[in-house]
């Protein structure tokens, strides 16, 4: 088949079922990603395109235009299956499974793309100083870090959105929890980076304990001059009996949460320093109220994030 | 139209009949084949995993044309769990057979096989082509007043990027030797002088990276003292065109309607209504930034 310096022989999209051999001649393959955002690449003599195009039907990836007067074998379905029917079952069976291996191969990038670019938009997300954010800008800015679609880096949006940490409109996201992006990001950053959990993933029993330590503070708290809220031992001892099915507070429970410093203790004043540790001893407890409520909502984010993005992608 | 030579040449697969048991191909055979499972199971053991059974395979499959067409590691033992029928089709057979297939059959496996390494590759490699403009990217959004950890930012940018910390650090050096990231005491750690200058680099790298003039770079002369006037003036300030043309004659720029088509395509005025421009302080001292750090971004810095 000739072809006419300027025509175009095939369009992106289209589906030929057909098989493509430069044989003389340069032609110009141009690809237009969904943001309209041109790529291009040469065919010279020896090039071949079309290869899934004539093996499953699937759509061009792009539009071709010769450059100058081409010479093309153009390869019909046709004559592929003939053939194919010509040679042993195992060879389509290996044609089958390269096929097969390819669209795997395929999958598995889109996937990996979709799973590490996150860490990058939590990034920029984190470090953005506008809490108003133009979509267009955010894309701009991913690009960066990594060559995901709009479409998929709309899908890690929406899944942001589903945690409550942004809020998207038409053309804007709003930040809705600056403080919990940074955490997730941090944490994301240290498992990935130091092999190593943060100490903000809690246990069970700190979530629980940090749990009714806010519902203890929004009942009885007291609001001290640091802006931590303070509230009693008794009180919260209470409170644990009641929300943990009768549960005793205890020292022991209580003493990582001391060692991660998310909460203080006061002792009586009555008490030597040899008499700690105790709850007996420990007047109140105190805590960054706002901090613990970002960590026990990060507590419920994370076990559900892995498996989020997975489904997601 | 070559339509393949007759198939007098070709050395037939091999057939056999093997026991529950038997195993058809491991990771340790020297020679490399397809196997297809005509009759019976075959079971896919991995041997890094105390031969725990991976996937099991059915009459109609094929196991091994990574290994022989790709050269790829085998990674499992296959093993028939009932008696089986199979066939092989080793290296020599495989070769016979390709030599008799049409070229452009042979190329469309090529094809496809190639297509297929590439994404394997795309996988592993880094998630962005430009390196040094992407670390701009990442240092861009660090206060300037910050000292940030040489290692930990180089580790961090290569888990977010899946650069190697051999081009991250060569990046790192790029970076410093134009003086937009700077070294603090023993290299240990670094510090951004002026981060928006970050944003105006990846911008012009960008440009590079794309083959077009960058548009702080191409001004003239006139364009350039136009730039400073304009600088002088409050944000916001608004005209119509005739009016801006008229005040630049007034500051003795004469400027033609092809001068004038060419400053708005800088965007240094913003539509407004009414056929106002409104001037754009922010994109004049974006231009004027780059202008004045013009041997930083370039990298020719003493």
């Amino acid at each position: 088949m000739n072809i006419a310096a300027g025509k175009i022989l095939c369009m992106q999209g289209d589906t030929p079922h057909s098989f493509y051999i430069v044989k003389k001649g340069n032609l110009v393959a141009t690809f237009k990603d969904e943001q309209n955002e041109i790529l291009t690449k040469n065919l010279g003599p020896g090039s071949t395109f079309g290869e899934l195009s004539i093996v499953e039907g699937a759509p061009l990836e792009y539009t071709v235009q010769a450059e100058e007067d081409c010479e093309i074998e153009v390869i019909p379905q046709s004559l592929f299956q003939e053939t194919m029917a010509e040679q042993p079952i195992w060879m389509k069976s290996v044609i089958s499974f390269l096929t097969q291996r390819n669209s795997i191969a395929k999958e598995n990038k889109r996937k990996k793309d979709f799973i590490t670019t996150f860490p990058s938009l939590l990034f920029i997300l984190a470090k953005s100083s506008d809490k108003l954010i133009y979509l267009k800008d955010l894309k701009n800015e991913l690009k960066n870090f990594s060559n995901l679609s709009s479409l998929e880096t709309y899908k890690l949006l929406l899944i942001l959105q589903d945690f409550r940490l942004i809020r998207l409109q038409a053309e804007t996201l709003t930040v809705e929890n600056e403080t919990l992006i940074k955490l997730l990001y941090d944490m994301l950053r240290i498992r990935a980076i130091y092999k190593n959990t943060s100490h903000y993933i809690l246990s069970l029993t700190e979530q629980a304990i940090l749990s009714t330590f806010t519902k203890t503070a929004s009942e009885k708290g007291e609001q001290l001059p640091n802006g931590h809220i303070s509230v009693k031992t008794i009180d919260l001892a209470a409170q644990t009996k009641q929300s943990m099915h009768g549960m005793t507070l205890t020292m022991r429970s209580i003493e990582t949460l001391l060692q991660k410093r998310l909460l203080q203790a006061s002792p009586k004043t009555s008490t030597k320093i040899n008499d700690i540790p105790g709850l007996e001893f420990i007047e109140t407890f105190s805590a960054d109220f706002e901090r613990l409520l970002n960590l026990l909502e990060l507590n419920r984010i994370y076990p559900k994030l892995d498996k989020k993005l997975v489904v997601s992608g | 139209m070559i339509t393949g030579d007759s198939r007098k040449k070709i050395i037939p697969p091999t057939c056999s009949h093997v026991k529950a048991g038997f195993v058809v191909s491991s990771p340790q055979d020297e020679d490399k084949k397809i196997i297809l499972l005509n009759e019976g199971e075959l079971v896919a053991l991995d041997p890094k995993a105390n031969n725990k059974v991976v996937f099991k395979i059915h009459p109609g499959n094929l196991v091994g044309v990574g290994a022989l067409l790709e050269r790829e590691p085998v990674r499992y033992i296959f093993q028939a769990t009932v008696d089986s029928v199979i066939t092989i089709i080793d290296d020599e057979c495989m070769e016979s057979e390709l030599k008799s297939l049409p070229v452009w059959l042979l190329a469309i496996i090529k094809a496809i096989s190639a297509r297929t390494r590439r994404i394997n590759e795309s996988i592993r490699a880094a998630k962005t082509d430009n390196p040094l403009a992407s670390l701009a990217a990442f240092c861009k959004f660090f206060k300037e007043d910050e000292f940030l950890q040489t290692k930990a930012l180089l580790q961090e940018f290569s888990w977010l990027t899946k650069t190697s910390i051999p081009a991250a650090s060569e990046a790192l050096k790029a970076l410093i030797r134009r003086k937009l990231v700077i070294f603090q005491g023993d290299k240990s750690c670094l510090s951004i002088p002026n981060p928006d200058l970050l944003g105006i680099f990846v911008d012009y790298q960008k440009a590079k990276d794309m083959d077009k003039s960058w548009p702080p770079f191409c001004l003239t002369l006139q364009q350039k003292r136009i730039l400073v006037l304009l600088s002088t003036l409050e944000n916001g300030t608004s005209k119509d065109a005739t009016d801006w043309i008229a005040f630049f004659k007034e500051h003795n720029f004469e400027i033609s309607v092809a001068d004038w088509l060419q400053i708005q395509q800088f965007e240094w005025f913003t539509e407004k209504g009414n056929h106002l421009l409104s001037l754009d302080l922010s994109k004049i001292n974006y231009f004027e930034t780059a202008l004045k750090y013009e041997q930083n971004i370039k990298g020719t810095v003493k």
